[in-house]
């Protein structure tokens, strides 16, 4: 690559870093992801490759390889710098850290082309091997778009196939019941957590260890994944007992809590 | 018959004419006498005489021509300015560069490059393309004629030399082009000897025609001696039977002359120049036609119709001559007639595909095409005598059938001569087999038919093709294309890709790993907090080497990604760049890329390699550091002038995977103090002493952190390998108790297992003979082999102790390295002997059973264990398998419910689900309280010691055995259990007093015992 050439693949990568950075913090969503990888994983790397004048004579595979992975080292021995400057690691000072290398990359990567007596300056005006003779442009997005989208499809498939059996695996219903201390030593938080497959009426019956009757009875219909709990006030030095009944079956706990007499405060 | 058919001579009618006498020994010199008349050097045409056993007199030779060109040769003779417009011409004669493509014709191309230094041209030049060479003949030749041309004409002339290694006449032509933009390229055939005066009559058209963009000579026979020679002049010749009149084709003539029909009655590329970027501008000589080719031709006649429709301009210049060389025998003549039928379809084929808007006018010249072929009397066949064998013209016309699809095989092949050659097609193969997997799992998770089946299948199917292709690309005669440079590493990508994609896919929504939910959890810690070297209970000892969170961080607060998601993204690049860096290092250690590809192929059929070297582990983060140092610093060139900035590289390679991985850095360590010694000791003279200086800066760095900030490193290490010590002392003693059980797989993969083994230790053998017989091994080699007997030595350990199948399979993430280099340097050795076809191929259908079966054993003793290949309904103890939605739902409520770092005691799932969505602190030692039925004063003593506040029952546990062997961290009956646990020991907490039973969701149940 020539000097202008430098220049333009510097201006470039440093267009990108920013125009990443700006997406990252103002923008967000899909596009802000999107560039937050691109900051992340690849420009800081990129900006590496063109500053250090030994990798600037490697083919496209090696400079792509060590983008990559530079990318990681800069994120790795940069955190640990920010840390010791004692800087949180939000998202300001992660993309300050990778839209910094990366400026500076492509600010000493001409500079570096230009010492660098490995670079090899092919002569000016010749054409690039192999181009002539290349299939027309549809061929050349039929034999490789095509393949590309295939192998996508076919990977899209996978993956959904795979998300869409996990989410419906099927599981052993649950629900759960518990019983925590409060800072006063006549209440307790009692709560339940629904994962049934259904809809499901549960009642919850509180009662203190020497009394038969139930200090609290609520009833309540709970979705699957819906929460439900309360404070409940009961004798502060007894066991309580708190039972979960489900579908009208108020004869057989369907589950049991305790919390004993001896009870520390959370 | 055995002389001549037919001489061919020259008349020059402004000279005295010559008789033509009989044969030396008195004989019939040939039976006719072809003369081709000129007038001041101006072709005319062609005379033909039969020729008597006494020859023939000048007289009757005058007469001949007298009655042919009687009143054309007299005007010209009389008021003829053709010589002194030449000299005109030549007096500004534009620079001509005349290309010659060849193929291992040596004493053609010599005959060719004499009549080429022989051209009355001032200053030209001739390249000379060597075509796919196999020997360097060609280059001798050029070198010779080249000397010989500096020597007769000075600066006049030179000679230069082109290699192009890709096979083809288009490729060659382009490349031409390419070495020489800007310049006017005549093109002769290395077969065909120029007249003297060919470049000045290039010249002459050029000038005469300003606007032409070709400009088409004749070509006429060098000799007619054979029947079959003959034959080829009656089917047209190389001009088509357009004769000595000269024409020029352009958007004027279209009337006259379609662009389209009849081919070519233009030009040939025997004889063809054209003027600077006419070839560019038409996108250059199309490479599924031509010689080399399925379509055998062709690829002139496409450029002059494309020439015409793009408005361009040809001229006929038949002054312009050169002659050829056909064919000698009816079998060469064959193939000749075969191939203008071929390449002529396959010409249309070009153009149809190219130009889709000629069809219509394409379709409107059919039934004259028709017509042309079924008439007696068309250009083609009108000269063509009774004696022409008619099957010839059968052949011609049967070929023009087969040329559509020889043109599309021709695309085929060069297609699969492009950089990337046929890497996409063969990873759709290779997507496939992913797809397999993946109903696998989703048939594993929903109780679906012929699970296992399709994981098999399509984990084959993932790694068969790109191996078999990189195995194909080591051939001899695939190892110069371009698919050869470009394809492995594509190859190699896709199929990493590919196989993360299994491990990812196995669990998709969340990490279930617990080593994986134990960096989640640390990595959740630094996203909330901000901060590095926050301690985690999880995993204590990885606080001090944060990379991997670092990463995950990083790109949670870049994209607003889950914890999860961006865990998945950062384990699957640092994965890949990890292998494309080992290809890297393999590469620029061997110059040879598909070995390269191929052991990092076969690299991925270590057990550990599909999930545990993937997974989102701090370890992960550091093997690509791993590799980039060794790559880094074997650049360096130390013996050398040292190269410092690779130097550099190599040292912030040492500085990353120190602070991520504490193995890793170890290992980094000893590899550069390794190839430092070695270096040192057989390295060449010179900086030779500056070797071991990578390995000791990196050991000071590695030392000073595990010192300085790793502290509580020491324990974390000397623990497992104090017990895998023990153990191998044990074995060494020949106590059967410190062996580990073997694993309890089905008959089938044990036996798969031990035959990879067995190919393994095979391969190892066979290296090692080598090494003994050929003494002068290289270093690398030696290495190589050093390195996979450690992999053997690890294989041992997997039988050492409850922990060494562990460790065995962590320590072949390092070892199995440099046995996959061993493999693949044995499978390219035998696809790459020079052998028949056939025997190649068999080679490299044998080296891809070899690597299938190292996949399957791999597979079968690999990650993850039979019992967990395949997700499904919650198992005991079986890590994957055992993270269900009731155990994370009360990890959960503990964070939620519980203070934080509480400590915990629980089953080895159980603590690791507490300790990373609980955020509790572990109580790994606590086991001995579930064994019991009975609750004691001992327990209770138990629960104060360790500070428990919690404690965490899973009543499933009563249900199965565990599927690892052990229920528990330190289980004291770890792989002995026969039965599961006893029911009343798991639920004797319900009766202890002072002890609260706060959670239950009916499998799991958490105890406070706070108050014991």
């Amino acid at each position: 690559m020539n000097a202008r050439g430098a220049v333009g693949q510097a201006l470039g990568l440093a267009g990108a870093a920013c125009a990443s950075a700006a997406l990252v913090l103002y923008v967000g969503g899909p596009l802000g992801a999107l560039a937050g990888c691109l900051l992340a994983l690849v420009l800081p790397g990129a900006a590496m490759v063109t500053a250090i004048p030994a990798t600037r004579v490697l083919g496209w595979a090696e400079r792509a390889t060590l983008s990559v992975t530079l990318s990681l080292g800069t994120v790795i021995l940069g955190g640990i710098a920010l840390h010791a400057a004692d800087l949180r690691l939000t998202t300001t000072t992660w993309t300050s850290l990778c839209l910094g290398v990366t400026l500076a990359g492509a600010a000493v990567g001409p500079l570096a082309g230009c010492r660098s007596p490995l670079a090899p300056q092919p002569p000016a005006g010749e054409l690039s091997r192999g181009t002539l003779g290349a299939p027309a442009l549809w061929q050349r997005l039929t034999s490789r778009l095509v393949p590309l989208a295939v192998a996508l499809a076919l990977v899209g498939v996978a993956g959904w196939l795979s998300l869409a059996s996990a989410r419906q695996q099927p599981q052993n219903p649950f629900t759960a019941l518990w019983i925590t201390p409060t800072s006063q030593p006549d209440q307790v938080t009692v709560g339940v957590q629904s994962h049934e497959t259904r809809t499901t009426l549960f009642l919850v019956r509180v009662r203190a260890e020497t009394t038969a009757a139930a200090v609290a009875g609520f009833q309540m219909m709970l979705a699957s994944g819906e929460q439900w709990s309360t404070t409940v006030t009961v004798p502060a030095t007894e066991l309580v007992v708190a039972e979960l009944y489900r579908d009208g079956d108020d004869s057989t706990p369907y589950r049991w809590v305790e919390l004993s007499a001896t009870r520390e405060p959370s | 018959m055995t002389g001549p058919i037919a001489l061919v001579r020259d008349v020059e009618v402004t000279q005295p004419t010559e008789p033509i006498g009989p044969a030396p020994d008195g004989t019939r010199p040939a039976e006719r006498v072809w003369l081709l008349v000129r007038v001041f050097s101006q072709p005319l045409g062609f005379v033909r005489l039969d020729l008597p056993a006494t020859g023939l007199r000048a007289e009757t030779i005058d007469a001949a021509i007298e009655d042919a060109f009687g009143d054309r040769v007299r005007a010209l003779r009389e008021r003829s300015d053709f010589l002194a417009t030449r000299e005109e011409i030549l007096r500004a004669a534009p620079p001509i560069t005349v290309v010659v493509c060849t193929r291992e014709r040596p004493r053609p191309l010599r005959r060719c490059l004499d009549s080429l230094l022989a051209q009355e041209y001032p200053g030209y030049r001739v390249l000379v393309v060597d075509n796919a060479p196999e020997t360097e003949r060609t280059h001798a030749v050029v070198a010779r004629v080249a000397r010989r041309a500096t020597r007769s004409r000075g600066r006049e002339v030179s000679v230069d030399y082109l290699r192009v290694e890709e096979p083809g006449l288009s490729i060659a032509r382009n490349r031409a082009v390419e070495h020489v933009p800007g310049e006017i390229l005549a093109w002769i055939d290395d077969d065909e000897v120029a007249d003297c005066h060919w470049l000045a009559e290039v010249a002459r058209a050029l000038a005469e025609h300003p606007r032409a963009d070709v400009v088409g000579g004749v070509v006429i026979p060098a000799e007619l001696e054979t029947q079959a020679q003959v034959w080829f002049e009656q089917f047209g010749g190389h001009s088509k039977g357009r004769g000595f009149t000269p024409a020029v084709f352009s958007p004027a003539t279209r009337r006259e002359q379609s662009p389209l029909y009849p081919l070519p009655p233009f030009a040939t590329g025997a004889n063809m120049v054209f003027r600077p970027g006419v070839i560019e501008r038409i996108g250059g000589f199309d490479h599924a036609l031509g010689a080399g080719t399925p379509a055998m031709g062709s690829e002139d006649t496409l450029a002059f119709t494309q020439v015409l429709l793009g408005g361009g301009t040809i001229v006929y210049q038949p002054t312009a001559i050169t002659r050829h060389y056909h064919r000698r025998d009816v079998e060469g003549l064959h193939r000749q007639m075969v191939g203008y039928g071929t390449g002529l379809t396959a010409a249309y084929t070009s153009l149809i595909l190219r130009r889709p808007t000629v069809v219509p006018r394409l379709l409107a010249l059919v039934p004259r095409a028709l017509r042309t072929l079924r008439a007696a009397d068309s250009a083609r066949v009108a000269t063509v005598e009774d004696d022409f064998p008619r099957e010839l013209l059968r052949a011609n016309q049967r070929a023009m059938l087969r040329g559509p699809t020889a043109y599309l095989r021709g695309l085929a092949r060069g297609h699969a001569r492009t950089s990337l050659g046929w890497a996409p097609e063969v990873l759709i193969l290779s997507c496939l087999g992913v797809l397999m997997v993946a109903y696998a799992y989703a048939a594993g998770r929903l109780g679906l038919p012929v699970k296992d089946q399709a994981y098999w299948a399509g984990q084959v199917m993932v790694f068969v093709p790109p191996v078999a292709r990189l195995l194909s690309l080591t051939r001899p005669g695939a190892r110069t294309s371009p698919a050869a440079r470009g394809e492995p590493l594509p190859l190699v990508v896709g199929l990493t890709i590919n196989q993360y994609l299994l491990k990812v896919f196995y669990s998709p929504d969340q990490f279930r790993f617990p080593d994986e939910l134990q960096h989640w959890a640390a990595t959740t810690t630094l996203v909330d907090s901000g901060r590095l070297f926050v301690p985690t209970p999880a995993l204590p000892v990885a606080v001090s080497f944060p990379g991997l969170e670092e990463l995950g961080a990083c790109l949670v607060s870049l994209t607003g990604l889950s914890v999860t998601s961006a865990g998945l993204l950062v384990a699957g690049v640092a994965h890949l760049a990890f292998v494309g860096v080992v290809y890297l290092t393999i590469s620029a250690a061997s110059h040879d890329p598909a070995l390269a590809a191929v052991a990092c192929a076969l690299y991925s059929t270590a057990g550990h390699y599909l999930f545990f070297d993937s997974m989102y582990l701090y370890q992960t983060a550091a093997l690509p550091f791993l590799a980039l140092t060794l790559w880094a610093f074997g650049r360096t060139r130390w013996g050398n002038r040292p190269r410092w900035s690779y130097a550099a590289l190599g040292l912030l390679a040492v500085l990353v995977v120190t602070v991520s991985h504490h193995i890793t850095a170890l290992v980094t360590v000893a590899c550069l103090l390794l190839a430092g010694a070695c270096q040192m000791v057989r390295g060449q003279p010179g900086w030779r002493w500056l070797a071991p200086l990578p390995g000791v800066v990196a050991s000071a760095v590695v030392v000073g952190w595990f010192l300085i900030v790793s502290t509580d490193l020491k324990p974390y290490l000397t623990a497992p390998a104090e017990q895998l010590a023990g153990a191998l002392r044990d074995i060494l003693r020949g106590s059967s108790g410190a062996t580990a059980p073997l694993p309890d797989s089905p008959g089938w993969e044990t036996a798969i297992q031990a035959t990879g083994l067995l190919v393994l230790i095979g391969f190892l053998v066979r290296a090692a003979q080598l090494l003994v017989s050929q003494r002068g091994w290289p270093l690398g080699h030696q290495l190589v082999l050093l390195g996979s007997c450690a992999y053997f030595c690890g294989v041992v350990l997997r039988f050492a102790g409850s922990q060494g199948p562990e460790l065995a399979g962590r320590a072949s993430t390092f070892t199995y390295l440099p046995v996959s280099l061993l493999v693949a340097g044995s499978l390219v050795g035998w696809s790459r002997r020079p052998a028949a076809r056939r025997t190649q191929v068999g080679a490299i259908v044998l080296g891809t059973l070899l690597a299938t079966l190292l996949l399957l054993a791999g597979r079968a003793g690999g990650w993850p264990p039979h019992w967990a290949r395949l997700p499904g309904e919650y198992l005991v103890s079986a890590f994957e398998r055992s993270v269900d939605p009731e155990g994370t739902a009360a990890a959960w409520w503990t964070r939620e419910h519980v203070p934080a770092g509480s400590r915990v005691a629980a089953d080895t799932t159980g603590l690791t689900l507490v300790s990373t969505y609980g955020g509790q602190d572990p109580v790994r030692e606590a086991g001995s309280l579930y064994l019991v039925s009975e609750w004691s004063d001992q327990d209770a003593r138990l629960v104060r010691s360790l500070a428990i506040d919690l404690i965490w029952v899973d009543t499933r546990l009563a249900d199965q055995v565990p599927q690892s062997g052990e229920y528990f961290p330190q289980d004291p009956l770890a792989d002995r259990h026969t039965s599961p646990l006893d029911r009343a020991a798991l639920v004797k907490l319900d009766t202890v007093e002072r002890v609260s039973r706060v959670y239950d969701s009916g499998a799991i149940h958490l105890y406070d015992v706070r108050s014991l």
